[in-house]
């Protein structure tokens, strides 16, 4: 599916991470050796995971990155008129956590509150959809708010090397209507057939119906099958990225760079290779923060904004890639982007 | 044409290793050679126009092999 969007901006971007650092060698020598476990850190790049206390939930985060954004007087609380949250870690089942936000925020009454559950992908997913709320009408002033308490919450993994994974981050991403003339471009793919290669039944009313006996808690554990998630990126992601390029009548040459969700470095290194591109135009950008869910994208790019001078300069492929699974790439102009100092609580 | 010594750098790039790697390191028994970075080799030899068969990858024995590949028109 592909999509072509007028007249929004991105006007800022805010972003925080958890402010206790873990070192990761440390933690995969608990259940490795030295030569190992510096192999395993090598191909991941995470050297250390940043995460929250446990009191902390991504809703939090969120509302500080918000008040970020306010504090910079970019706009008035009073003016949004929609509100996104995308998590994987909501506070409650219902209802639904935008509502929390809301009222944290002391926003309008008068707003769209949506809530969607997605990871990886979340963070260009919920620029698609604001850009639809704006293209349609029904709000000018969006506050996309995504991320996730990963690191806090998925304690159980079917592979030890899988808890060297994830951190605990949250953003929040002001997208306005603006008479600009400004093309920004989107591409969705969903598949659903691949739907238990990241997987977490926490909560699953689908095992709770077949045995209502059932102790879900058991089930607190994340399944990634690492495998078939590298064959996915190398092959949907990246005809993807390719698609949407060609697309919006564009080449590589006219794009700043394609900032990825940070899976891992070895993966993204792998993906720009296999785009015939170097790690420059695909850059790692999480070796102390971790892969931070749909919070990665807006953290990456406000903790390395002084490395990113083509931002600037040239439009910006956002690729969003995971659980689902599911790719939602973006070609967006961020040159006028305020891209806010991160957080760190 | 790419030099030798060019291919060599990029492969270093590629694999970011620990310890040196010259055209003359063993693929089998270097620890910064895994298959995650004979992976991303590949890709890069495809980048350059070279698609090597599963044989020929097999008979890897040197990285000099690599950049033999990479070099043969």
């Amino acid at each position: 599916m592909n999509l072509c969007f007028n007249n929004s901006k991105i006007s800022a971007i805010s972003a925080v991470a958890g402010k206790n650092i873990e070192d990761n060698l440390k933690k995969a020598m608990t259940f490795t050796d030295e030569v190992k476990a510096k192999k395993i850190i090598k191909s991941l790049g995470f050297k250390n995971l940043r995460y929250t206390d446990t009191d902390i939930t991504t809703a939090d985060l969120c509302i500080a990155c918000a008040n970020n954004i306010f504090s910079h007087n970019i706009i008035n609380r009073e003016d949004v008129d929609a509100l996104i949250f995308i998590t994987q870690t909501p506070d409650s089942l219902f209802p639904a956590t935008s509502f929390f936000i809301q009222k944290e925020l002391q926003l309008s009454k008068n707003i769209f509150l949506y809530d969607l559950t997605l990871g990886c992908s979340g963070y260009v997913y919920g620029l698609l959809f604001a850009n639809q709320l704006i293209a349609s009408g029904t709000a000018k002033n969006v506050l996309l708010c995504c991320g996730d308490t990963s690191r806090t919450t998925k304690n159980e993994y079917n592979q030890p090397a899988n808890t060297l994974l994830f951190g605990d981050a949250g953003s929040c991403t002001l997208v306005q209507h603006e008479n600009n003339n400004e093309k920004s471009y989107f591409s969705c793919y969903s598949n659903g057939d691949l739907r238990n290669i990241i997987n977490n039944d926490a909560f699953s009313f689908r095992k709770f119906r077949k045995d209502p006996n059932i102790n879900l808690a058991n089930y607190f554990s994340c399944q990634i099958n690492g495998l078939e998630l590298a064959n996915f990126t190398m092959n949907e992601t990246k005809n993807e990225i390719i698609d949407i390029v060609h697309n919006a009548n564009l080449s590589f040459e006219d794009i700043s760079y394609c900032i990825a969700h940070q899976a891992n470095k070895n993966l993204l290194k792998s993906l720009a290779l296999s785009l015939g591109q170097t790690t420059e135009f695909i850059p790692f950008l999480s070796e102390n923060t971790g892969n931070t869910s749909s919070a990665s994208i807006p953290i990456g790019l406000v903790e390395n904004k002084n490395n990113l001078p083509k931002l600037k300069e040239k439009p910006t492929i956002l690729s969003g890639f995971g659980v689902g699974l599911s790719v939602v790439n973006a070609i967006v102009n961020l040159k006028d982007t305020q891209l806010l100092d991160p957080i760190y609580m | 044409m790419t030099s030798r010594e060019q291919i060599l750098q990029d492969i270093i790039n590629i694999i970011e290793p620990i310890d040196e790697i010259t055209e003359d390191t063993e693929i089998k028994t270097s620890d910064d050679i895994d298959s995650l970075a004979l992976f991303n080799i590949v890709l890069y030899l495809n980048t350059k126009g070279k698609k090597p068969t599963l044989e020929q990858l097999q008979s890897l024995n040197k990285v000099k092999d690599i950049i033999d590949i990479a070099c043969n028109d």
